[in-house]
């Protein structure tokens, strides 16, 4: 009922606040002939430090990535017919939509000049989607709970605006809905086949008759303030498929805070599993249940299917994998399964964990060079005859580790070293102190590999002091890597086999 | 924690200790405490500087340590020691790092050959070599596998040779400079033998030497028909290197079928041959045949012992050989010249050597379908297990079977990819022999002996005779002490002049490896396998 006074009152505010501003059109352009000529320099002047550049396929970059090695950007831009551009005081952005492409440009006026700030592509779904996010969840983050901390006030206020919105999807509220957004809001995904504005949106609240549905969980999310307008990027984590990364802008209006747009891209190399560990867990249980008898415990009892490999004979993606749960494979042994929705989806969480703790999450290229470089592992570890041996050799640690504990000892190293990677510190009598890896003892004697990387063997009658040491010189990784990054290592060290099996 | 971390980094990178160096290997006598080579030198004279142990005092030597293998195979190899640290190999290819002093193990790499590994005569291995910090091992499947000597961990593996055609590697690699070189064993299954040299980095194969030489190489006219295919041609036992000469000596074994000659009319090169190849070439500089034409598997399966002394008065860079036929050699390196050869055993094949050391057969020595006998039998006056040569005494040692025959009957050879390719069946006169804890072996039988030969005279200076024969190898020292055993599982120390006993301890079982000597903390070790285990015995203190 008070939906359209609400609606005119808003749209008069927000036309006002949109300008062209010519400086940032110029930039744009720019931005376009730097990234087509891979003109470095040119590149390096337009793109601000909080840079980050995500390409339809989902790749996230840094502007440091973006620098090294040039993406390849769409070349729409600000000129073609379809595009739009909005400044609101020093944020601008610029927008174009091709079919099912969707191209997103944030540029910040800073002293030097226009940057921009995010360069973010989403392509949208060709058909709807199969499966509804969320069905029958209660939307707890991000409608009660957001794990984000704010900073300021004008943080503190968007995030409480982004909590209202949220509400008023969960609850399919259109007359909530309204004032949480501008009028030129939009909204576009790689989960959805649609581009969303303020009307579409509004309508399909008012027609839908079911319950409201959970809106994407937020995992993380950073605020970038301008005078009246407010950058939000976040990452979410929705039911299945991977992480979403999502750029939001929020502009003050008559004192409040309005979501003016929302473009979500599903990322490829999530740094966190891609489906919920209760999922996991049901879904072993269903599987155990179900699927045991004829896929066996490793998932490969069926020829040319195995699950720790990824490998299906009629399936790739999710949807294949639902269908194929659900129907069963007609002329085959695989009857159709009748079970729910979300037991479909356990079950597909656990078959992808099978294969994820075989891989791990990340990309293994990446890893390898995160392993060498910025990591340092070398310089403890060694791997098929490269690096230190003072640590252990991991040249077959994908062998022999499972991902879970991977990541536990990058992230946790003290709680996750082995005993029997324990290092020693003795004192001899005549007062050297040797501090190493222990290999091997008994009651008289003791060896180890020492910090020289030499075997060192010592009777214990010769020492002073003899202490086993429970902490390590690893440090932990959780603040010198990122979450992806970490992953990616992961998947890199389940690749060592080592050698003999090669 | 980070500034921990860091420091422990910077200090790895400070100091490394030191590595055996290419230079390290080639002087030996500049660390008599270690033993860097299979056979102590590139000379493989099995002669060791270290003098502890004397003749006076061996009757106290005292048991150190045992390491038991894991493996019941028998224990062949020759340790390592490189600064404190024994390396051997737990058949068929384990390898271990111990410390010398007290036997506790700091690593063990398992290497699980091929199940397609086909191995005549036992899956065994007889040790590694070492440069830098890289342990090197051939495999019973054929493998030349790289380890880390620190570590424990491969390095590299590569495939020498197809397991499945019966291809195998028992012996130690050699080290010369750059390269590994090993060769492969399996004329028993009729392969193609080869020696090969592998970028010690990488693995990559720098040079090969077909043993049995292919159409358009020389020595391909000793061989009939196609016989060359399947000539055999092993290589069971480690090489030697002359630096002066640069040049790489084998030993190469018996042509295939090891008792049917038929079908290989010819001298059939260069199994049974000493070949000197050049050392980046492989280029073949000469070769001297001991026993061309084989019919009883008389392989050259002896490490080429190197010795610079006077011949006839004069100096002379020389080769001693005691060959599995029953004769000892004395050629000169730098040609193959044969300078001396003479039986030291009973040998009734041949009649004598013509004045290029060419033996000049007996007639009616050839293997027939019903049996023939000859001496000295199937194993040989000698095999594979090390002689010695002692700088001090001028002696050169001999483990010897002595008076030893076989009844050898010849059988039809075809040959069947990976199958036993052979042709014939030597046999023991008295056939119920019984050995372990009962051991029924009688002295008709023959008997082992330690010979100890003047090279320029071809005199038995001594022999020390055992009642069972010997598969132990022989080390001497400068204290003119000698170390061996036999069969019967005895371990002896013996006056390297006179041949007489200084001190015996009984181990238990076989000894069928070279014993070696090295020193830690002052203290020097005498190691040798018995049976399934490894035993250290120093002087009581």
């Amino acid at each position: 009922m008070k939906l359209l006074p609400l609606l005119g009152t808003l749209a008069g505010c927000a036309i006002a606040g949109f300008s062209q501003d010519a400086g940032m059109i110029a930039a744009d352009a720019a931005l376009a002939r730097a990234a087509a000529n891979a003109d470095q320099s040119a590149l390096a002047n337009l793109l601000d430090a909080d840079f980050t550049w995500t390409s339809a396929a989902g790749v996230v970059q840094t502007k440091a990535q973006v620098l090294r090695e040039t993406p390849r950007v769409a070349t729409t831009t600000s000129d073609n017919p379809g595009s739009k551009t909005f400044t609101y005081g020093e944020l601008g952005v610029v927008q174009a939509d091709q079919a099912r492409a969707h191209l997103l440009r944030v540029w910040v006026k800073r002293p030097a000049g226009w940057k921009a700030i995010v360069y973010q592509e989403v392509m949208s779904l060709e058909r709807p989607p199969s499966f509804t996010p969320g069905a029958g969840k209660d939307c707890e983050n991000p409608c009660k709970t957001i794990p984000f901390k704010p900073q300021n006030e004008t943080e503190r206020q968007v995030a409480l605006r982004y909590s209202e919105l949220e509400t008023a999807a969960h609850a399919r509220s259109s007359a909530a809905f309204g004032p949480l957004v501008g009028d030129e809001f939009v909204a576009v995904s790689s989960n959805s086949d649609k581009l969303q504005t303020k009307r579409s949106r509004m309508e399909e609240f008012d027609r839908a008759k079911d319950g409201g549905l959970a809106p994407t969980p937020l995992l993380s999310a950073r605020m970038f303030a301008f005078g009246d307008a407010v950058l939000m990027i976040s990452e979410h984590q929705p039911d299945r498929g991977n992480p979403l990364h999502v750029t939001r802008l929020w502009v003050k209006r008559g004192g409040s805070w309005m979501e003016t747009l929302s473009y979500q891209t599903a990322v490829t190399s999530p740094g966190r599993q891609r489906y919920l560990s209760s999922d996991v867990e049901n879904g072993s249980r269903l599987y155990r249940q179900n699927c045991f008898a004829c896929h066996g415990p490793d998932g490969n009892s069926i020829p040319e299917v195995d699950f720790r490999r990824g490998q299906f004979k009629r399936a790739s993606s999710d949807e294949d994998l639902l269908r194929v749960i659900a129907n069963g494979v007609p002329g085959t042994a695989m009857p159709p399964a009748a079970i729910n929705d979300s037991a479909r989806l356990a079950l597909l969480a656990y078959v992808r964990s099978l294969h994820e703790s075989a891989t791990g999450s990340g990309d293994a290229v990446r890893g390898r060079s995160l392993f060498e470089s910025k990591g340092g592992c070398l310089a403890c570890h060694r791997v098929n005859g490269n690096g230190s041996r003072v640590g252990p050799d991991l040249s077959e640690v994908g062998e022999i580790r499972t991902a879970d504990y991977l990541e536990r000892s990058i992230l946790e190293p003290a709680e996750s070293i082995l005993p029997e990677h324990r290092f020693v510190r003795v004192v001899t009598r005549q007062g050297a102190t040797v501090t190493g890896r222990r290999l091997n003892e008994d009651t008289h004697t003791i060896q180890l590999i020492d910090e020289n990387e030499r075997l060192r063997s010592f009777s214990k009658s010769d020492l002073r002091e003899y202490t086993l040491l429970t902490t390590t010189t690893m440090p932990t990784y959780r603040d010198k890597l990122s979450t992806a990054e970490i992953a990616d290592v992961v998947s890199y060290l389940l690749t060592l086999k080592g050698l003999d099996s090669q | 924690m980070n500034l921990r971390f860091l420091t422990l980094v910077f200090s790895i990178a400070g100091s490394i200790s030191a590595q055996v160096t290419w230079d390290r290997l080639q002087h030996p006598e500049r660390e008599p405490q270690n033993w860097l080579t299979y056979s102590g030198s590139t000379f493989s004279q099995r002669y060791s500087t270290l003098d502890q142990v004397n003749r006076d005092n061996a009757k106290n030597l005292e048991l150190q340590w045992v390491y038991q293998a894991r493996s019941l195979e028998k224990l062949e190899p020759t340790p390592l020691v490189v600064d404190g640290v024994m390396y051997i190999t737990d058949p068929p290819n384990n390898v271990v790092a111990l410390d010398a002093k007290t036997g506790a193990v700091f690593w063990v790499y398992d290497y699980r050959p091929s199940a397609d590994a086909r191995v005549c005569c036992g899956a065994v291995n007889r040790g590694l070599a070492i440069l830098g910090d890289t342990l090197f091992m051939g495999t019973i499947d054929a493998h030349l596998v790289a380890i880390d000597a620190r570590a424990g961990h491969p390095i590299w593996n590569i495939r020498v040779g197809d397991p499945k055609l019966g291809y195998s590697i028992t012996h130690a690699p050699l080290v010369v400079k750059d390269k590994v070189i090993v060769g492969v064993a399996g004329a028993e299954y009729g392969i193609r033998g080869f020696i090969g040299a592998y970028d010690a980095a990488t693995g990559k194969e720098v040079w090969r030497f077909n043993t049995i030489p292919g159409p358009g190489e020389p020595g391909h006219e000793t061989w009939a028909g196609d016989s060359w295919q399947h000539g055999g041609g092993s290589a069971w036992i480690t090489g030697s290197y002359d630096p002066s000469l640069n040049t790489v000596y084998w030993g190469i074994g018996n042509p295939g079928a090891d008792w049917n000659a038929d079908n290989r009319a010819g001298d059939n090169l260069y199994s049974d041959c000493a070949i000197a190849l050049d050392a980046d070439t492989g280029k073949l500089k000469w070769y001297f045949q001991f026993t061309p034409h084989d019919e009883f598997d008389y392989d050259a399966v002896q490490v080429p012992v190197l010795v610079d002394a006077n011949w006839k008065g004069s100096p002379r860079k020389m080769m001693m050989w005691a060959n599995r036929n029953g004769f000892f050699y004395v050629l000169d390196r730098t040609n193959g010249k044969f300078l001396y050869g003479a039986p030291f055993t009973k040998q009734t094949w041949a009649v004598g050597l013509d004045e290029n050391g060419r033996p000049i057969r007996a007639p009616g020595s050839s293997p027939t379908p019903e049996g023939t006998l000859i001496y000295p039998g199937v194993q040989g006056g000698t095999n594979w297990y090390s002689p010695s040569y002692s700088p001090r005494t001028g002696l050169f040692y001999i483990p010897s079977w002595q008076d030893y025959y076989m009844n050898l009957a010849k059988m039809p050879a075809e040959y069947a990819a990976g199958q036993r390719y052979t042709g014939g069946a030597p046999r023991s006169p008295t056939p119920t022999l019984q050995r372990g804890p009962i051991n029924t072996w009688t002295a008709e039988n023959g008997s082992g002996a330690v010979v100890a030969v003047d090279p320029n005279t071809g005199e038995k200076k001594w022999q020390f005779k055992m009642a069972d024969v010997t598969g132990s190898g022989i080390l001497t020292t400068a204290s003119d002490v000698i170390f061996t055993g036999g069969r019967e599982g005895f371990f002896y120390a013996l006056d390297a002049r006179t041949g007489a006993m200084l001190w015996k301890a009984s181990l238990g079982g076989q000894i069928a490896m070279g014993p070696m000597t090295y020193r830690v903390d002052g203290k020097q070790y005498v190691a040798v396998a018995a049976g399934h285990a490894l035993f250290t015995f120093a002087l009581r203190q």
